[in-house]
């Protein structure tokens, strides 16, 4: 039991208030020194001198509560130790536990034990009674750890429930879980069946008309990123964010910041996550770091408790349940953050060490209605083959021109997989992400437009790994292609609401990159097959599929098309001084292929297994080790 | 829609760097308003040349194809006429004036742009005034402008990309780049000489660039390297695209250097052999010594920027280069060139005592021009049908047999467009002809009584109107002869109505 030094009817409330360091200082947890380093941060911060001790790694967080509990004069529990009473837990809202960082432990007639790690007060008092009536609050004190630890074990089916089903039930036509509705299905049959008429009675029409429609889709595609590259490139030189605004920040206007890092059988590399995350620069009492280990992990665990990570870092073990996908784990990361900012940030993932203050400053100065902005992701393996170049040439040109140029045109800006930074109340507006969509971020993005909200970009960098293999490679961007035709699928159910709400440009603009990009691809391989047929055999069995107006379009689309793409390739190495990779652009069309063969693949995946997460192997880049010369720092 | 984030964007410190910068400060629709303005002058000498009856050869090819594809309904039809830009701006209202206000107003975008670029010269805005008017109020100036779509077009689309190839190389300008490269893209489909320019900018490059103190590192190698790429890729890219369409669509991936009205192969100058060619070089330098501004710009670069002195050089050298190699480069396309080149390479910030002997320097080219391209045929009719406002009876002959045939009923009249090209031009319509083109030309060569009502030949046309070549000794068999205007004879089917009696 959780019975302590004092009976828990009698609250100091007559001894002399000792504070909290002195009294650290006095039991010997803390030297003098220690406490005046912490005083000296905390006039800087304004943060409670508790959570600076903890986040400086001057004293552990039992030892602190313990004092607390003495200083408030409440006994401590352990929660991981306590028998906890899971029907009086369950009358209460995990989520607002969480925020109220409390936690009912157990009845004892009209008594209620309720373990918390605030300074148990009035407020205390009357939420418990909401719920339960007059009963009397007997205040216990605990870490927030605990707490959440608590929550975890108590609400584990409600956890995974709402983090699963969560956007689900709130409105299915949201989710992915379907991955068509009605009307789609009706449409898709409809579809495929005029085709097979159509190639049974009318053949030469059909094929002129999807030979049309084919290379007309083309013809606007290439136009549209043409127009949003070159207004990326017009305000290449503007910055965002500049460094004097990130200098002008104080401390104790920050708020708290939650960073999610979901992991999974990424044992390699937590010890490098670790040491990437310890150079943020933002005070580490206002950072909340949330590492999301799936509850089958236990190597990840084992590593992540070996690495010895800060007092910052907290491991919360997301439930086992399908579907086993990283937006899943997040959306149980964000039941769990208490920052009024968040992010997230991959396993291998190396952000700028400003990157936090520049969101902070982003957000200050953006409208109400920017829930999110975006930091560029770039490579730091850039030149170790001739994949991760074409891949670091195909992020900076997305990340450097094609999002700058959605931001400028005022377009929906999908989001990167990393690196969103959002403000956590519109968040949870939002409903989180969509466990079922494999490229939830270009979901959530969507989404925010569909709902009004704006999404921003900010100009820092995180760096990750590129794929250096090809089958890797392949994997990976199967799964997005796959997600880019399920986040069409699902924001077009209600086409004409989602025009009334974003307009037709916005629409348009979202079908366009979303959609895209996974019918350019697919398009690809069927028709450099029929030109490199026509090439070796010089027969005119096509030509029907092509009268003049067709034939026009797609000689555009094959010269002037595939042109414009290689040329806009080039542009990408220009915003980050990369020239050594621009040159590799003109081996686009070869690394076209590799997408067209993934998005197949995923359009399989898609039929057979929609919800299913192709996991990307990290750590296997030789340039892993932070402190070794990198090849971004060599370009 | 401004940006949520960036509404209130910070400037990267440096401004230095983008101080210089030409052409993007400037929206679309101010450049658009001043091209219009400087264009009314050029439209003026357009619409006077029209309306007597002047047409150049090459503006009656360009809207002899435009009626022809646009009758036809098919591009193809056009046996992938190079170069097509000129034409597919005709194509939208193919008509003889077309070509002249289009030029006027090519023209008057890079009378546009010579008056904006010397503002940097910081020249009193009268001597700057004079130092244009010098330059485009000359004979030479006025006929590529009016009669010269296809060139006149191609300079403008240089002289464009020249203002961004320059914020590139010296400002490292990224969308400028881009720009400039696009452009220079685009002007090969204008005239083939642009892509050669375009190879040459892309080769400067290293000499254009500022003098970096790195210019040893890698980094800067690298750099250098992917401006000249970023250059250059879109012309190559262009002129291998065309060459494939050529290839795919008449089996002859080069048909395009050859095209009989705007050869870019010079058949004189390309069969002569290598030895002799060294003779023209001796023409080619007085050519270019009595370029009085060119020189004095070049001078002045030596003076302030050495550094310019040899790309400038070798940037002038190319007209004389083109036709050393057997390409064609018209005179008052090279004189055009050169006045360009010297204009574009004004250093910035002159001495105001230099005013004066610039305009003088410019007037003396333009008289030093004059005289040269009055020697050539068509200029000089051109000139003296300006200058006497008296119309070419071969011109008025030409209209009144164009519109005679015009009457006639559709594909009833049998006809060669590589000879007959001026009559169909003149005739604003393809559909009464019945030309190489269509499908059933050949079995109307071999039996027009079969085919068609009537016949035009010349006896002076090129072996390569085979209708003439096949006829022009006497009709064929059941046609007799209708009567001759302007050189053309016209044959009818002995059973077919008069086109050419008087009434």
């Amino acid at each position: 039991m959780f019975v302590r030094s004092r009976p828990t009817s009698s609250p100091v409330s007559t001894r002399r208030r000792e504070r909290l360091g002195e009294a650290l200082v006095a039991r010997g947890f803390l030297t003098q020194q220690d406490l005046d380093r912490a005083l000296e941060y905390q006039r800087r911060t304004g943060d409670r001198i508790g959570r600076i001790l903890i986040a400086l790694g001057l004293i552990r967080r039992r030892q602190l509560y313990h004092v607390l509990a003495e200083l408030w004069g409440y006994p401590f529990v352990d929660l991981l130790q306590e028998p906890l009473d899971s029907r009086l837990a369950r009358l209460f809202d995990p989520a607002e536990l969480v925020q109220r960082r409390c936690f009912p432990v157990r009845r004892h007639g009209s008594e209620i034990f309720v373990a918390t790690a605030e300074q148990p007060s009035a407020e205390l008092e009357e939420f418990i009674r909401g719920v339960l009536g007059p009963v009397t609050v007997r205040p216990l004190v605990t870490t927030e750890w605990d707490i959440d630890y608590a929550i975890r074990t108590v609400f584990r089916d409600v956890v995974l429930d709402r983090a699963a089903l969560g956007l689900y039930f709130r409105n299915p036509d949201e989710s992915a879980r379907q991955v068509l509705i009605g009307w789609q299905k009706v449409v898709l049959a409809s579809v495929i069946l005029g085709v097979i008429l159509g190639f049974l009675f009318a053949p030469r029409v059909t094929a002129v008309a999807l030979s049309a429609l084919v290379n007309g889709t083309l013809f606007i595609f290439v136009i549209f990123h043409f127009i949003v590259a070159m207004a990326g490139a017009r305000h290449e030189h503007e910055q965002a964010i500049s460094d004097e605004e990130v200098k002008a920040l104080r401390d104790d206007e920050l708020p708290t910041y939650t960073v999610l890092v979901p992991v999974y059988r990424e044992a390699n590399v937590i010890q490098h996550l670790i040491e990437n995350l310890r150079q943020l620069d933002y005070p580490p009492s206002k950072l909340e770091i949330l590492l999301l280990i799936e509850e089958d992990d236990e190597e990840t665990l084992v590593a992540a408790k070996a690495a010895r990570p800060p007092e910052t870092v907290t491991f919360i073990v997301v439930p086992n349940g399908m579907p086993k996908t990283k937006p899943k784990a997040c959306n149980v990361g964000l039941l769990f953050a208490r920052g009024e900012y968040l992010t997230i940030y991959d396993a291998e993932d190396r952000p700028e060490p400003d990157q936090l203050k520049k969101a902070v400053v982003a957000f200050r100065k953006g409208p109400p209605e920017l829930v999110c902005v975006q930091a560029a992701l770039n490579y730091y393996n850039a030149t170790e083959n001739l994949l991760t170049r074409m891949f670091t040439l195909e992020y900076s040109y997305w990340f450097d021109y094609v999002l700058t140029g959605l931001d400028r045109l005022g377009l929906p800006i999908p989001l990167g997989g990393t690196s969103n930074h959002f403000r956590v109340d519109r968040l949870r507006e939002l409903g989180g992400w969509d466990p079922f969509n494999v490229t939830e971020d270009a979901d959530l993005g969507i989404r925010a437009a569909a709902h009004g909200y704006r999404v921003g970009v900010i100009n820092s960098t995180t760096w990750e790994e590129a794929n250096n293999h090809v089958g890797n490679w392949i994997r990976q961007r199967s799964r997005w292609i796959k997600g880019y035709i399920q986040t069409v699928l699902v924001h077009t159910r209600h086409p004409v609401q989602l025009v009334k709400s974003v307009g037709l440009k916005n629409v348009l603009g979202f079908i366009l990159l979303i959609g895209g990009a996974p019918f350019a691809f697919l398009s690809l391989i069927p028709l450099w097959s029929l030109t490199l047929i026509w090439l070796v055999a010089r027969t005119h069995v096509f030509d029907i599929l092509f009268p003049p107006f067709v034939l026009y379009i797609s000689l555009f689309n094959l010269l002037i098309g595939n042109g414009v793409m290689i040329y806009l390739g080039m542009l990408a190495g220009f915003k980050r001084r990369r020239y050594q990779l621009i040159p590799f652009a003109l081996f686009n069309p070869f690394y076209w292929l590799l997408h067209s063969i993934a998005s197949y693949k995923a359009v399989w995946q898609l039929v057979t297994k929609p919800f299913y997460w192709e996991k990307t192997r990290h750590g296997l880049t030789r340039y892993l080790d932070p402190s070794a010369p990198t090849a971004a720092k060599a370009d | 829609m401004v940006s949520p984030v960036i509404s209130t964007p910070a400037r990267r410190p440096q401004p230095k760097l983008t101080e210089g910068l030409r052409l993007v400060d400037l929206t679309w629709r101010d450049h658009l308003v001043r091209v219009l303005l400087f264009s009314l002058p050029f439209l003026g000498v357009a619409l006077l040349a029209y309306r007597l009856a002047f047409l150049s050869n090459t503006h009656a090819h360009i809207v002899e194809k435009a009626l022809l594809a646009a009758d036809r309904l098919r591009l193809e039809v056009i046996g992938f006429l190079y170069p097509p830009l000129p034409f597919l701006t005709v194509l939208v209202f193919p008509r003889t004036w077309m070509p002249s206000v289009l030029a006027s107003v090519a023209a008057g975008g890079i009378a546009w742009l010579l008056w904006y670029d010397l503002e940097r010269t910081e020249l009193p805005r009268l001597w700057r005034m004079l130092l244009t008017v010098s330059v485009v109020a000359t004979p030479t100036a006025l006929y590529l402008a009016t009669q010269a779509y296809p060139e006149v077009l191609a300079l403008h689309l240089v002289v464009v990309a020249w203002h961004y190839y320059w914020n590139f190389v010296r400002y490292g300008h990224t969308f400028s780049g881009f720009v400039a490269g696009l452009v220079l893209g685009l002007a090969f489909y204008a005239n083939f000489y642009a892509f050669l320019y375009a190879i040459a900018l892309a080769g400067l490059v290293p000499l254009f660039r500022r003098a970096a103190n790195r210019s040893r590192e890698p980094s800067e190698r690298w750099a250098t390297l992917s401006q000249m790429l970023v250059t250059a890729f879109p012309a190559l890219w262009a002129a291998t695209s065309w060459t494939y369409i050529n290839w795919v669509f008449t089996g002859n991936p080069f048909t395009y250097l050859a095209e009989p009205a705007t050869a870019v192969i010079d058949p004189t100058r390309w069969g002569t052999p290598l030895a002799e060619r060294v003779e023209w070089l001796r023409d080619f330098a007085s050519e270019l010594l009595a370029q009085p501004l060119l020189i004095a710009v070049l001078a002045l670069n030596a003076w302030r920027y050495p550094r310019r002195v040899v790309p400038l050089v070798v940037l002038a050298s190319l007209p004389s280069l083109i036709r050393l190699v057997g390409l064609t480069y018209s005179l008052p396309l090279a004189l055009g060139t050169y006045t360009l080149i010297a204009l574009l390479a004004l250093p910035e910030r002159l001495p105001r005592w230099i005013a004066p002997l610039l305009v003088i320097f410019a007037i003396l080219q333009g008289i030093s021009g004059t005289t040269l391209v009055l020697r050539e045929g068509e200029v000089s009719q051109w000139e003296r049908v300006l200058t006497t406002e008296q119309v070419r009876t071969s011109d008025l002959e030409e209209r009144a047999l164009a519109v005679a045939l015009r009457q006639a009923p559709p594909r009833s009249i049998l006809a060669d467009d590589r000879g007959a090209y001026r009559i169909i031009a003149r005739a604003e319509s393809a559909r009464p002809f019945l030309l190489p083109a269509d499908e059933d030309f050949t079995a109307a060569l071999a039996s027009p009584a079969d085919r068609v009502r009537y016949v035009l030949v010349s006896r002076s046309a090129p072996e390569s109107d085979v209708v003439s070549a096949q006829f022009r000794q006497g009709p064929p068999a059941g046609f007799v002869v209708d009567g001759s205007r302007a050189g053309w004879i016209v044959y009818r089917r002995i059973d077919a109505p008069s086109l050419l009696a008087t009434p």
